[in-house]
C-alpha cells in the first residue's frame, strides 16, 4: 500500500467533484486548493477526472431516437411539462465510454465520479434484505410458540416412572420454581 | 467438561490397570462407606423390586432428607412420610404426593387433589437391571445403620463405576438410603430416612374427599423410536392435552420424552439452566430434587427430557432423537428473521 506523506488523513472525495463543477463557496474553494497543493493523492484524482471529462467532452454527439421525447412526454406528464435540455453528461451512460478508450490511471480514478452510484445500490440491496426479513420473519407461517411446563412433566415422568416409591415421590414434593 | 470427561476416562484407566484385590487403594471414591468397589460382584436380585414391595406392604412412619446438587449449590429438604394398609403418602412443606393401589395423586398447597396416575393398564416390563449395569452388595468393615436400622449396602455400576448405593433395610428390604453417585464418587443426590418407627399406631391415610382425574391418556400406538442411545427401551406412551409422553428405561432409570408442537420460547425459561448443544440447536439442562430436565427445539416440536439418569445420558439421547424436519435453510433463515424482528413487535 503507498503511502503519501505530505497528504492530511482526509482527502477531497466528493468535494473535488463540487470544486470541478463550481459549486464550492469561495472559502471551501479556497481551503480545497490548499489541500490541493499538498495532496499528491488528490492531485493526482483531479488530474485523472479531468481527463475523463476530456474523453467525454471529445465523444459524438448521441442523437437520440426519433420518438425519444415523445415517448418521455407521454410517460413522464410532470417532467415533460418542464423540458430539461439533456447534456452529454446525463444521456450517455458511463459504460457507454469504452474500457480501451481510457487510460489505467483514469480509469483507476473514477471511482470518485462513481461511488454515488454505488451507495445506491447498496441501498437498494439493504432495501430488498429488509424486505425478504420482513416477509420471512412475519408474513410466512411460523409455529406457535411453546414454553414446556417443566414442573407438569417432572411430576408426570415421577408418577409413571417404576421403582422404589418413596425415593421417586420424595423429590417431586420438594418446592422448587422453573419459572423466570 | 473436557476436564471432567478426560479425568474419568483417566480413572477408568487406572482402574483397569489395577490388579483384582487391591480396589481399596482408590479411597478417594468417596461416600459414607469404605471402598470395596472391585470386589466380585455378588449377583443379588433387584432391590427395587424388593423396596417397592416392603414400601407398599408395612406399616411405618419417618422423616426423609433430599439432599441435591442444585442451581447455586447444593439443596436440602425434609419430608414426612407415611404408611399403611397399602397406601403411602410423602408430605412437603405445602404439598403431598400419595400412592394407593397404583394409583398416584398429589394434593396442591391450595388444597386441591389431583389424580396424576391411575395405575397402568399393562404393567410395562422394565429391561433387567443386570443387562447394563452390575448389583453388587457390599461388605463394609464395620455394620452401617441408617436412621438407626441395620442396613446391607448394595451398589450399582456400570463398567466399574459405582452409579447407585442403596441401603436396604437388613430386615425387611425398605430402601433407607439412596445416593447418586457422579464418575468421581460424589453423591449428587441423596434421599435418605432420618428417622422411621416401623411399628406405628398409625391408620391408613385418609382417602382424599375429591379427585380430579389428571391422569394422561395412554396411546396405543406411537411414533417414537423403540430404543434410545445408552441401552434405554420404550414402554408406553400417554397424551395429555397437547403433550405426547413415551417413557423409556435402561433397568435402572426410567426416561420420559414430552413432545409439544411449535417453536421454543425460551424467554420465559429460568436463566440458571446449563446451555448444551443439540444438532445444530442448543438446549438447556435443569437440575431438580430428583434428577434432570433437558429442554430444547427441533424441527416443528419442542422437546423436554426428564430423567433421573446423568445428564450425559440425556444429551446423548437428544442428539439421537430423529426431528420431523424444519432444520431446512429457508426454515433457518425463517427463524433468524423472525428473531430479528421480535424486539420490534408491540
Amino acid at each position: 500500500m503507498e503511502t503519501d506523506d505530505r497528504a492530511p488523513t482526509q482527502h477531497l472525495g466528493d468535494t473535488l467533484s463540487a470544486l470541478i463543477d463550481g459549486e464550492l463557496t469561495d472559502d471551501a474553494a479556497a481551503s480545497a486548493r490548499a489541500h490541493l497543493a499538498g495532496c499528491r493523492a488528490c492531485e493526482a484524482e483531479m488530474a485523472a477526472v479531468d481527463q475523463v471529462r476530456s474523453w467525454l467532452r471529445d465523444l459524438p454527439p448521441v442523437e437520440p431516437p426519433a420518438d425519444f421525447y415523445r415517448r418521455i412526454r407521454s410517460s413522464e406528464p410532470e417532467a415533460a411539462s418542464t423540458p430539461a435540455t439533456p447534456t452529454l453528461l446525463t444521456a450517455v451512460p458511463a459504460t457507454a465510454v469504452p474500457a480501451t478508450a481510457v487510460p489505467a490511471t483514469a480509469r483507476a480514478s473514477t471511482t470518485a465520479t462513481v461511488r454515488p452510484r454505488r451507495r445506491s445500490g447498496v441501498v437498494a440491496l439493504v432495501g430488498c434484505a429488509a424486505a425478504t426479513a420482513v416477509v420471512l420473519g412475519v408474513a410466512a407461517p411460523h409455529d406457535p410458540e411453546t414454553t414446556p411446563p417443566v414442573g407438569r412433566f417432572i411430576e408426570a415422568h415421577a408418577t409413571a416412572a417404576g421403582g422404589d416409591p418413596v425415593t421417586h415421590l420424595a423429590p417431586v414434593v420438594v418446592p422448587v420454581s422453573f419459572r423466570r | 467438561m473436557r476436564g471432567r470427561i478426560s479425568e474419568g476416562v483417566l480413572v477408568l484407566v487406572l482402574v483397569a490397570s489395577v490388579p483384582a484385590g487391591s480396589g481399596t487403594a482408590f479411597a478417594w471414591d468417596t461416600g459414607p462407606l469404605p471402598q470395596s468397589g472391585n470386589e466380585p460382584a455378588t449377583p443379588v436380585e433387584n432391590p427395587f423390586d424388593k423396596a417397592r414391595e416392603a414400601a407398599t406392604t408395612l406399616a411405618f412412619t419417618g422423616t426423609v432428607d433430599v439432599d441435591w446438587d442444585g442451581a447455586g449449590g447444593r439443596h436440602s429438604d425434609h419430608l414426612r412420610v407415611q404408611a399403611a394398609g397399602g397406601s403411602l403418602e410423602v408430605r412437603g412443606e405445602s404439598t403431598l404426593m400419595a400412592e394407593s393401589e397404583g394409583a398416584r395423586m398429589v394434593r396442591r398447597p391450595g388444597g386441591k387433589w389431583d389424580l396424576l396416575w391411575s395405575g397402568p393398564e399393562v404393567s410395562p416390563v422394565r429391561p433387567a437391571l443386570g443387562e447394563k449395569y452390575e448389583v453388587a452388595t457390599v461388605a463394609p468393615p464395620e455394620p452401617v445403620t441408617v436412621a438407626s436400622r441395620p442396613t446391607e449396602i448394595v451398589e450399582i455400576r456400570q463398567a466399574g463405576t459405582v452409579r447407585e448405593r442403596l441401603f436396604v433395610d437388613a430386615a425387611n428390604g425398605l430402601l433407607l438410603k439412596r445416593e447418586q453417585l457422579d464418575g468421581r464418587g460424589h453423591a449428587t443426590r441423596v434421599v435418605a430416612f432420618s428417622s422411621i418407627d416401623l411399628e406405628p399406631d398409625t391408620s391408613p391415610p385418609p382417602s382424599p374427599p375429591r379427585l380430579t382425574d389428571e391422569s394422561p391418556d395412554r396411546l396405543k400406538s406411537v411414533s417414537a423410536p423403540a430404543a434410545l442411545p445408552g441401552g434405554y427401551r420404550r414402554l408406553d406412551a400417554y397424551r395429555e392435552d397437547d403433550t405426547v409422553h413415551v417413557l423409556y428405561s435402561d433397568g435402572l432409570y426410567d426416561l420420559s420424552v414430552f413432545r409439544q408442537r411449535g417453536a421454543l420460547d425460551d424467554g420465559d425459561l429460568p436463566a440458571s439452566g446449563t446451555r448444551v448443544r443439540i444438532g445444530s440447536g442448543r438446549g438447556w439442562v435443569y437440575g431438580w430434587p430428583g434428577g434432570q430436565v433437558l429442554v430444547w427445539e427441533a424441527g416443528h416440536s419442542v422437546f423436554s427430557l426428564v430423567s433421573e439418569a446423568p445428564t450425559e445420558d440425556l444429551v446423548a439421547v437428544a442428539r439421537a432423537l430423529p426431528t420431523d424436519g424444519g432444520g431446512s435453510v429457508v426454515d433457518r433463515m425463517r427463524r433468524v428473521c423472525h428473531n430479528l424482528l421480535e424486539p420490534l413487535s408491540p
